[in-house]
């Protein structure tokens, strides 16, 4: 061993509770006090301003903080400030020369490798530590070394198709001079420099001067009565401002949060619409629900008084299996067989009859496993109140800011919903869990007015897991009835759906008629019922997760037609062909509600198998087998009902709200175009794509427009994005205000070229008077508005129009995913072989970013399908998957590069014939991969089919047959 | 509630503070005691750095054995040319452990100290008589498995180095957990040059154990008291089995 000899800047008299610490960021030299026990992020972040670097756990795991110490990628979540005396560190602000953007940087631009950002300075720097020490990395290299990076958007495809470029030592594309974005060009996505760079602002980054931080004091327990909630010890801490409990919420009349959906049972009964306490108060229903809130200095002081209240708890039995609920457990006196209704489409007489009747029937128990959305950003909330305007500001993690100002305007007992001011800056993935109204947000308001301070609130990765709303969670058993030509009959559908223990802000509208009307799928299927109780368990609440009942939806289906397939022996490709909707019978109406506008449903399948080589695939099985591996093709087909939704069949759903999207467009003096949206992007690109639709209509280039998203008093309308309704909801907005510019100009060129309106055209940012040939350009005619001084009578000065868009139809993008796995019987391992998605998502505005929502969507569906599972212990209603350390998602070694294409047929009610694309990857994937292993196995597995439950069908199930 | 910080230059000065400033906690790389001491909230505490103290790196190599300093990083070991010519699976091994951040923190003392009974080195350790040295005293790897090393391990005791024997040739074999990366079972298997062989198992959450072979004999007949002593369910028996039919061709 060497010699035990110090180094010279090393003595033993170190030692003082906030030293000073000197090192070296990004070139520059610096001094900070710190904290003994800080980790380097916090110093970074919160002294010295760096905020690039992100927290997404608290287990060291998720990567999004990686900095370089001395030149090597390091977690700064594990690493004390004080143990980087004197070292070089180097954050995601210090990679580009200036303005221009690091050869990784811009190749991660060039491949679109980001969506919501917030894991992106992570790779970034993971990417630079990774190309110094292997200048020419494979791609098991570069997977490898992305082990310690999550990411929830992209499914890595594209970074490491980034990573490849940047290897490739390839020149970056050179900065065009007029960037193409005609609507189906990829042009650079506008948002990335910022996250690439840092620069993104998310709520955790805000700082409002005088903050104070919330930390929420969580139920240990599953179902108990709260017997004695005491604070006086932690609120005599130093540093705590106040603590307040469910006593203080009911004080001040807070009635709690309820669902926006209203449900009648099918006996006429409306639903229970149980309510949901900001804090509790009396009872405790799940593990992680908030009791009482820490309002302290700093969130150390919050953090060390929480564990200082005292909760004194009476148990309760505890109930987590929806199928046990009725009998089990009350957990809501008003429910009191802990049923939130039982509701029932279709004529279920008619059905049996059909189904008695029938040549074939075919029956599935199955269940649509729970998960778990992790967004890599954890929900946040930073809260104000100014008693001179009697205001609240809020900013926070929000995909819909405008639908938070309105239910948390209501919840809080707000004059009006104007008196609150939602800010959703950027915002680091959602995945529907960010749509909701969560008790934390409203409480941080509520104090902030109260104790007459900001209140800010991170969460906790754990907190994360505890308490945002899950996914899924269906029981279902279903009968389909075939006639002897293999044609559906009629589907009959019993389902349980787990709500969780409240209402969450859309919980009962997902397994409804989100559920059920999507029961006809792409196929002819005559007849459809569908029964659902939807029930309250000692668990998270559950709501809208990717897709929302249309996953539960296709993954039965596409389950029961592979399972007649096998029972009646016949192709499964072949059963599906048979059933599917022809082109030439669109507009069709199906026996569930809906009617689907267009779709060419067989040409996304033949497309499909061909791009996958279905016709090859019995020799490679026949291969396979001598290898001793067992190989299986899987075919998942779709059609999903997106543009969420036209208001008037909201309303028959079940909502007083109308599902429109608001589009102001508003120019400048100078000409340029500032575009005002309510819906909001964290990932999805709006600020490209609907920079796109305005250049396009407009004729503008696309560097005079800017996109204003995620602020309710700067756009004043909204409702926001779930449900794939932005491009097709609020773009088409964006489009029909764009028209409305054009109609006004067309008034203003008319009168200045002296000629009836009707004689001027518009095309390319031209207004053309069609006799005479005479031009003016739109900046011309901006020129003139704003000018006022020679326009027509009555037209009022300026150019700026707004839109509220409500679609007359869904949208119903439809595709085919096919599968091929391999699996060892000896180990269970499963190989992915390949992955193909065809989709038809109509006109692709932006298709790189359409990629990327199928390569996301696909690996969340894969990761539903193989790897992820919430569990709860039944005994004690803990959540036993409540961390990255035990909660499996795809990493970029559990993934392959996923096939895409396209086919196209345009919806005939959205101006560009857009149909929306962020959810079918979730959608379609997870039969199309359960498919494919039950073809290799013979037999059918519940997901996640993890390896050992492979392995374990491999010892019992029937070989699929040569 | 106030912690200190102190970053001691020698040994000597680590154990004096260790044994001065109570309650206190050791750091070398931190990959799993800050997690921990973070995700729990602020406690009174020494923490006391030791990442830096030279007397606690090193990799050197004689005739029959190889030693590494306890605050070596998994990164430095994987990488290092003398491990990887004199005993190539453990540096493999160091390869697999956690991500490339980690490795690039997280040292091989942490990792015994952290997971003593399972942490991937461990398998290396009791295939290839792993010897522990500390500040106070040399152990075998089996003291440090047989009882949880915090409890072996004396409040102010710090390992210093760990040495193993040279096989001839060594393989490591890993099933990974799907979320939190670590070996949800291990096997490293060494064949000496008298051409015996060792075959050590790891297994998340249970006692590691070792089969030793004669000459001659295959690697499968140490499958059965693997799977009893390490007390496998059968579909990590099914594992086992992989792993060991993989050996065999390799070694």
């Amino acid at each position: 061993m060497s010699s035990d000899t110090a180094s010279p800047a090393l003595s033993d008299s170190t030692e003082t509770a906030e030293p000073t610490v000197s090192f070296d960021v990004n070139g520059r030299a610096v001094a900070v006090t710190a904290r003994a026990d800080e980790a380097l992020v916090v110093t970074l972040r919160e002294r010295l301003g760096l905020t690039g670097t992100h927290v997404g756990c608290d287990t060291g795991q998720c990567g999004a903080c990686t900095v370089h110490l001395n030149g090597r990628s390091v977690k700064a979540c594990t690493l004390l400030t004080h143990q980087v005396d004197g070292a070089h560190i180097t954050t995601i602000e210090g990679v580009a020369s200036g303005e221009t953007l690091h050869p990784v940087q811009q190749a991660f631009q060039d491949t679109h490798a980001l969506q919501c950002g917030f894991c992106t300075p992570g790779m970034v720097m993971q990417t630079l530590d990774l190309l110094d020490q292997t200048p020419h990395p494979s791609e098991a290299e570069i997977r490898d070394a992305l082990k310690g990076n999550y990411c929830r958007c992209t499914g890595y495809q594209n970074i490491v198709r980034a990573i490849q470029l940047a290897a490739s030592g390839s020149q970056p594309r050179p900065p065009a001079s007029k960037i193409d974005s005609a609507i189906g060009a990829s042009p650079p996505r506008r948002e990335d420099r910022r996250f690439l760079m840092g620069r993104g602002r998310y709520t955790a980054d805000i700082t409002l001067p005088g903050q104070a931080h919330a930390v929420f004091v969580r139920s240990t327990e599953a179902h108990a009565i709260l017997e004695r909630v005491d604070t006086r010890q932690a609120a005599a801490q130093t540093g705590v401002i106040a603590v307040l409990t469910g006593d203080d919420i009911d004080a001040d009349e807070i009635a709690g949060l309820t669902c926006s959906w209203q449900i009648l049972s099918r006996d006429g009964s409306p639903m229970k619409a149980v309510r949901r306490a900001l804090l509790a108060r009396d009872r405790v229903r799940f593990v992680g629900e908030a009791v009482a809130v820490i309002i302290a200095d700093t969130r150390q002081a919050a953090q060390a008084a929480s564990k200082l209240v005292e909760i004194v708890y009476c148990k309760q039995a505890v109930l987590t299996d929806p199928c046990s609920a009725v009998g089990g457990p009350v957990l809501h006196a008003e429910a009191p067989d802990n049923r939130c209704y039982s509701w029932a489409f279709g004529d279920e007489a008619t059905i049996d009859t059909i189904i008695a009747g029938a040549a074939h029937v075919t029956e599935v128990f199955l269940v649509n496993n729970r998960v778990i959305p992790n967004a890599l950003e954890p929900r946040a909330a930073n809260a104000s109140y100014d008693p001179g305007s009697d205001k609240h500001l809020l900013y926070t993690t929000s995909q819909n800011p405008h639908m938070a100002r309105k239910t948390i305007a209501e919840t809080l007992g707000l004059d009006s919903e104007t008196n609150l001011h939602v800010i959703s800056p950027d915002v680091g993935g959602g995945f529907g869990s960010k749509i909701f109204i969560y008790p934390e947000e409203c409480v941080c308001l509520w104090a902030a007015k109260r104790l007459g301070v900001p209140v800010k609130w991170v969460a906790t990765r754990t907190e994360s897991f505890l308490t945002d709303a899950h996914g899924r969670d269906h029981h279902t058993k279903a009968r389909l009835a075939l006639d002897d030509a293999g044609h559906f009959l009629a589907l009959k559908v019993e389902n349980i759906a787990n709500l969780g223990a409240y209402l969450s802000s859309f919980a009962t509208f997902v397994p409804s008629f989100l559920y059920a009307t999507m029961l006809a799928g792409p196929y002819l299927t005559k007849a459809v019922y569908c029964g659902v109780d939807a029930v309250f368990t000692n668990t998270a609440p559950v709501d809208a997760y990717r897709g929302a009942g249309r996953p539960e939806a296709t993954y039965l289906i596409e389950t029961i037609i592979d399972e007649a397939a096998r029972q009646t022996g016949m192709d499964p490709v072949e059963l599906r062909r048979r059933n599917l909707i022809p082109a030439e019978d669109f507009p069709y109406m199906t026996p569930v509600g809906l009617q689907y506008d267009v779709g060419d449903y067989g040409r996304h399948l033949d497309a499909a198998l061909l791009k996958a080589d279905y016709d090859g695939f019995e020799r490679r099985r026949t291969d396979a087998r001598k290898r001793d591996r067992l190989r299986g093709f899987g075919v998942s087909c779709y059609v999903e009902a997106c543009g969420i939704a036209p208001s008037y069949l909201a309303g028959a759903l079940g909502t007083n709200v109308g599902l429109w999207e608001a589009a102001t467009l508003r120019f400048s003096r100078d000409g340029h175009l500032q575009v005002l949206t309510g819906s909001h992007s964290h990932g999805q690109g709006h600020e490209t794509s609907f920079a796109q639709l305005a250049a396009e209509t407009l004729g503008l280039d696309i560097h005079h427009i800017s996109i204003i998203h995620g602020d309710t008093e700067r756009s004043p309308m909204g409702v926001g994005t779930f449900g794939s309704r932005s491009l097709v909801v609020g773009g088409s907005a964006v489009v029909r205000a764009a028209e409305k510019v054009i109609e006004k100009g067309r008034h203003i060129a008319a009168h200045l070229l002296h000629g009836p309106v009707a004689d001027i055209d518009f095309a390319g940012g031209i207004f053309t008077q069609a006799e005479t040939g005479k031009t003016l350009s739109i900046q011309a005619i901006i020129q003139a508005a704003y000018g006022a001084q020679n326009l027509p009578e009555g037209l009022s000065p300026g150019l700026e129009e707004t839109v509220l868009y409500d679609p007359v139809n869904f949208t119903f993008p439809s595709g085919t995913h096919v599968c091929e796995v391999e699996i060892d019987p000896a180990t269970g391992a499963l190989e992915l072989i390949q992955f193909v998605a065809i989709d038809d998502f109509g006109r692709q505005v932006h298709p790189a970013i359409v990629e990327g929502q199928v390569h996301g969507g696909v690996a969340q569906g894969l990761g539903q399908a193989l790897l992820e599972a919430a569990l709860y212990d039944p005994e004690t209603g803990a959540l036993t998957s409540a961390s990255f350390q035990s909660y499996a998602f795809p990493k970029a070694t559990q993934l392959i590069n996923i096939d895409t294409g396209a086919t196209e047929t345009l919806c005939p009610h959205t101006p560009t014939g857009a149909k929306g694309a962020g959810e079918a990857g979730a959608i379609a994937a997870p039969p199309a991969i359960m498919n494919a292993i039950a073809d290799a196995l013979g037999t059918r597995l519940e997901m996640p089919a993890t390896q050992e439950r492979i392995w374990a069908a491999c010892q019992t199930a029937p070989r699929a047959p040569s | 509630m106030t912690s200190h910080f102190h970053r001691p230059a020698t040994l000597d000065g680590a154990v004096r503070l260790l044994q001065e400033r109570a309650p206190s906690l050791a750091i070398a790389g931190g990959q799993s005691v800050l997690p921990d001491l973070h995700r729990t909230g602020p406690a009174a505490t020494h923490l006391i750095a030791i990442d830096q103290i030279g007397a606690l790196h090193g990799i050197e190599a004689d005739d029959t054995h190889l030693h590494l300093g306890g605050a070596e990083t998994h990164h430095l070991i994987g990488h290092s040319d003398l491990v990887r010519a004199t005993l190539p699976a453990l540096a493999e091994l160091a390869l697999m452990i956690g991500d490339p951040q980690i490795r690039h923190r997280g040292t091989i003392a942490g990792a015994l100290v952290a997971k003593p009974q399972d942490t991937d080195y461990v398998a290396a350790l009791l295939a290839l008589d792993g010897h522990i040295r500390t500040t106070r005293r040399s152990l075998n790897i089996a003291d440090l498995t047989n009882v949880p090393a915090k409890a072996c391990l004396l409040p102010d005791e710090l390992i210093i180095s760990i040495s193993v024997r040279r096989p001839e040739a060594a393989l490591y074999q890993k099933h990974a957990h799907p979320a939190a990366g670590y070996a949800a079972l291990g096997l490293f298997c060494a064949r000496s040059p008298d051409q015996t062989h060792c075959l050590a198992l790891i297994a998340q959450g249970r006692s590691p154990c070792r089969v030793d072979l004669p000459a001659g004999q295959p690697l499968a007949e140490a499958g059965p008291d693997l799977v009893t002593h390490a007390g496998l369910t059968p579909f990590e028996a099914a594992l086992l089995a992989h792993f060991i039919g993989h050996a065999d061709t390799a070694l």
